[in-house]
């Protein structure tokens, strides 16, 4: 078993400052602690000017004017934890949370699929980098072991559990003991490395500190078993993150939702997932929401493609208020093994089509692309139907019918007993009866005839005879 | 090397020689009427480029005289997408004229810009064998836009236009007049048409005689 730690040292402040452009101001985040609000920590514009974690948040501002101070949400840093281990599945199966930042990823059994030690880590570190957080990487055979390498900040790989009790000899006390009184317990004995403290009797250190401080030792070193539960991902994917900065401006919601999109589509690409609908709520200043709904044409992990059809919808949404926040959350994950089940069957050029329907439905509205069909139906008007695109229809053609059919057939006007439209209409051919429909109320009794216009543009014109004057309408072209 | 180069070149879409109306870029839809193929570069529609259809009045054989090249284009699985129809096209009439309707697609745009960007984005597609479209206000440089989307996406682009815009500029590759004429023979009409513009060709006249593509027979279509 090799472990490998993933500690995200700045999670709180990466998780704000992620969705904020390249080039914004300096960033802290700030919490209070013994009644004051003070900064936590600081983002590296911030610390050139002096502002380091532990100060007063009104010092801070004072060093550094342009500050953007940023509260601490801990619930927002459980979120991104969790939403990380998800995509780490992508490198194990066997993931753990660390809390309240880290993660434990068991790497043994993916070190010959990823190319070796080197290029595992290499590509986690370089994942976690491309979604905008920072991270320390430390492997160790065990995972209590691989923690505290991370969270010094050391970074080793110790390979093997013989050379464990050499690589943590110098960490400092801290990684185990918190501060306190057990800290200064153990320093006042002039112990100030993890070295230190294995090379002291085991009952001696038992009854002075408690059980627990010989257990975190035999766990780290592997002489007693130290089992983590497995993380299990969510069935969707939900990510919510308060806007550095609230905007009424809906284009400035497209880098921190393209954020939000890459996460999303790392983890389904990792996961070999799909989604096929995304619900995204736009949080507005006071009271309320605004929601987009998306439904995909076809199932995808495309973070880039999912942001264009947002890019549409968002041009067409006025939030009335400030946005203050986003909540992006998707359908289920689906497996991208049953990707192929489309509308369209696995032909070529389905997947164009999906991308066209769905760019379509974005801007235009759902009910704006429909297909047609002829319907079993001798009434002119009932004789086709509007179906969803790529369907077939139920009924077969019929020779001479006109092209194009008026939505509604136009009444004409009759000049000497002949029907009128810009000149007289010349009748050619023979007289088609349609009577039909007595039985559902729509019933029809028409005569229809081809005409000839003065323009020589030929219509489909017929005479109502179930009227007592028998008018004349026109109802096609035959273009 | 340098020949290479000139093939090359010649291979490319945007690139016509002049003096020559008929080429072998394979890149053209044959419009199903025999006397009309010939007069076009290449023996049809043009593919990847706009086509402007002028005509007067609706009813006058326009529709007609692509439907051919559109059903052929259905039943090889290409999809042809209609914006913004004007009327609604009649499913037993494009059926019985040997259209595959599960490959045609109607897209309704509330105005008019919505419907110009539809028309870009399914030209652009790739998928869409032939759009149709029928403008009413289209500056040349939207035409310009339209005529770069069909060539992305190698797509049958057609715009129906009512024949006063023949006097504007535009970059489509073929724009051709139609109208109805009556018959001297028979009762019925020919369809008159003139080509206005086209790639390696000045413009001519011709029209299409009763019998030819079943439809603008004596007595009507069929």
């Amino acid at each position: 078993m090799l472990w490998l730690c993933a500690w995200l040292p700045r999670l709180g402040l990466d998780c704000i400052d992620r969705l904020r452009e390249a080039g914004a101001a300096p960033a802290v985040l700030t919490g209070s602690r013994s009644g004051r609000e003070q900064v936590l920590l600081a983002d590296e514009r911030a610390r050139v000017h002096g502002v380091h974690p532990g100060l007063s948040l009104s010092a801070a501002l004072a060093l550094c004017p342009g500050l953007a101070a940023l509260p601490r949400n801990e619930q927002t840093e459980r979120a991104a934890l969790e939403r990380l281990a998800s995509w780490a599945g992508r490198f194990t199966s066997r993931v753990c949370l660390a809390p309240p930042d880290a993660m434990l990823l068991e790497i043994g059994g993916s070190l010959v699929l990823f190319g070796g030690l080197e290029k595992l880590v290499g590509g986690i570190g370089q994942g976690l980098e491309a979604l905008g957080y920072r991270a320390l990487l430390a492997t160790a055979p065990t995972p209590l072991a691989a923690e505290w390498l991370a969270r010094s900040g050391s970074c080793r790989h110790c390979p093997s559990r013989e050379a464990l009790p050499g690589a943590v000899a110098d960490l400092p006390l801290g990684v185990l003991v918190p501060e306190g009184r057990d800290r200064s317990g153990l320093a006042g004995m002039g112990l100030r490395t993890v070295g230190d403290l294995l090379a002291q009797p085991r009952d001696g250190l038992g009854r002075r500190f408690g059980p627990w401080l010989v257990d975190a030792l035999d766990r780290a070193l592997g002489v007693v078993p130290d089992p983590r539960p497995v993380f299990e991902p969510p069935a969707r994917f939900r990510a919510a993150a308060e806007l550095p900065s609230e905007t009424a401006d809906t284009t400035a919601l497209l880098f921190p939702l393209g954020r939000l999109l890459d996460e999303l589509s790392a983890v389904l690409q990792g996961r070999c997932r799909v989604v096929q609908s995304l619900h995204l709520e736009l949080c507005r200043r006071g009271e309320g929401k605004t929601d987009v709904s998306l439904a995909l044409g076809r199932a995808t992990a495309d973070g880039t493609y999912l942001l264009a059809l947002l890019r549409e919808r968002l041009e067409r949404v006025r939030p009335g208020a400030p946005v203050t926040g986003l909540v992006l959350e998707s359908g289920v994950l689906l497996s991208a093994a049953g990707e192929s089940g489309t509308l369209f069957g696995p032909d070529t050029g389905a997947a164009e089509l999906e991308a066209l329907l769905d760019r379509l439905r974005a801007r235009l509205g759902e009910a704006a692309v429909e297909g047609i069909a002829p319907a079993a139906d001798h009434r002119p008007e009932r004789a086709w139907c509007r179906v969803a695109a790529g369907q077939a229809g139920p009924a077969g053609g019929s020779d001479g019918r006109p092209l194009w059919l008026l939505p509604e057939p136009r009444r004409l006007e009759t000049r000497s007993g002949r029907p009128w439209l810009d000149g007289p209409l010349r009748l050619s051919g023979r007289a088609e009866r349609i009577e039909s429909g007595w039985w559902d109320g729509g019933g029809i009794r028409r005569e229809y005839y081809r005409a000839l216009d003065a323009a020589g543009a030929r219509l489909w014109v017929y005479r109502d005879l179930a009227m007592e004057d028998e008018q004349w309408y026109l109802h096609g072209l035959f273009a | 090397m340098t020949e290479e180069r000139v093939e090359a070149l010649l291979q490319h879409g945007n690139l016509w020689r002049a003096g020559r109306t008929r080429d072998d870029r394979g890149g053209a839809v044959p419009t199903g009427f025999a006397t009309l193929d010939p007069e076009l570069p290449g023996g049809g529609w043009p593919r990847g480029a706009l086509t402007e259809i002028l005509f007067d009045r609706d009813g006058g054989g326009e529709l007609g005289l692509v439907m051919p090249a559109l059903a052929a284009l259905s039943r090889q699985g290409r999809w042809i997408a209609w914006v913004a129809p004007p009327y609604v096209p009649y499913a037993p009439a494009l059926v019985a004229l040997g259209m595959d309707l599960s490959r045609n697609l109607l897209i309704h745009p509330r105005r008019q810009d919505e419907a110009l960007w539809a028309v870009e984005q399914a030209l652009r597609s790739g998928t869409c064998g032939a759009v149709l479209a029928w403008p009413r206000l289209c500056d040349p440089r939207a035409l310009r836009r339209l005529q770069l989307a069909a060539e992305a996406g190698a797509c049958l682009g057609l715009l129906f236009r009512p024949s006063g815009v023949r006097g504007q500029a535009s970059p489509a590759a073929l724009r051709i007049g139609a109208g109805p004429v009556r018959d001297t023979a028979g009762q019925g009409t020919r369809l008159q048409l003139r080509i206005h513009k086209r790639r390696g060709g000045g413009p001519a006249d011709l029209s299409l005689a009763a019998g030819q593509g079943d439809l603008f027979t004596g007595d009507g279509p069929r």
